[in-house]
């Protein structure tokens, strides 16, 4: 029986692998698993509720393409409209958090999702995500179908 | 008979995504319609009759739970059988869901085959569709 440090990570394992459709592998040290010098995907859910705080997911083109593919079943002959990619990463996170919420703090518990911010940042803007080590945060990170994907969750540091 | 759907959330990947999986289901489907929020839907359903809805909770402009209560309040559409399809997980928000009426609720993420099988037991019965 798989003994997961975190319902973070139980949960992302189960989105990517059953609605992604993708394989996935434990992956470390993303800061030397992402291509540094491609463009890096992020994007962040700020949730509400019994407390507050945000899960922000990292990643890169490859990545998001393949999410796209397998969600839409579209081949690689055929490209991904324009668009696609980021609804595709919104609709991750969407997925990821609201399980993850549940998985974590029950059913009894009510939280809203109000906003989903997106960006395109660069290896710079990412290292902050991959060392912040303070209290209220835990952390999953795969290779998913060979990609990298690094979800981080994190409660509002006056909340805990 | 030939039915004719309703598929309401603010994600095209979703929404495109739940076409797909219906074409999986038993059923003869009429139209499949789209729309990206409730007030789209409510706008939708003034002009078309639709069978079922597929309801998402969290989105813009007017939400699941809004969606709903404003639907429960137009005789004509007061009866119209509504899915949800979230990833809300909050039993509270199912209660209230359950007091207005809902069908039934699937949690994201929906296997095709789960989708499928709701939608024929509740279509599987009594329905208006069109012909």
């Amino acid at each position: 029986m798989v003994q997961f440090e975190h319902p973070i990570q139980k949960v992302t394992e189960f989105v990517l692998t059953e609605w992604a459709m993708m394989l996935i592998e434990p992956a470390e040290a993303p800061e030397e698993t992402f291509s540094a010098d491609r463009p890096f995907l992020n994007v962040t859910v700020n949730y509400q509720g019994v407390f507050d705080g945000e899960l922000t997911i990292i990643c890169q083109r490859g990545f998001v393409d393949l999410l796209a593919r397998n969600v839409l079943g579209i081949d690689s002959d055929h490209p991904v409209k324009p668009g696609e990619e980021w609804d595709a990463l919104r609709e991750l996170a969407n997925i990821v958090s609201g399980n993850f919420l549940a998985e974590a703090y029950g059913t009894e518990v009510v939280f809203d999702l109000p906003s989903f911010k997106t960006a395109e940042t660069d290896f710079q803007g990412s290292l902050p995500f991959f060392r912040s080590e303070h209290v209220g945060r835990s952390t999953a990170f795969y290779l998913a179908d060979g990609e990298p994907v690094f979800v981080c969750f994190d409660i509002r540091a006056s909340e805990y | 008979m030939a039915y004719n759907l309703l598929i309401v959330d603010d994600s095209s990947i979703i929404r495109k995504s739940l076409r797909k999986a219906l074409g999986l289901a038993e059923i003869e489907l009429g139209q499949v319609f789209e729309a990206a929020n409730g007030q789209e839907a409510l706008d939708l359903l003034k002009k078309e009759w639709v069978d079922l809805i597929f309801l998402d909770i969290n989105m813009p402009v007017m939400n699941g739970m809004e969606f709903m209560k404003q639907l429960r309040g137009i005789d004509a559409l007061r009866g119209m059988p509504v899915l949800i399809i979230s990833t809300e997980g909050s039993q509270v928000r199912y209660a209230e869901l359950e007091k207005l009426g809902i069908k039934g609720i699937l949690r994201k993420p929906v296997r095709p085959e789960s989708l499928a099988e709701t939608v024929q037991s509740i279509l599987g019965g009594a329905g208006n569709g069109a012909v």
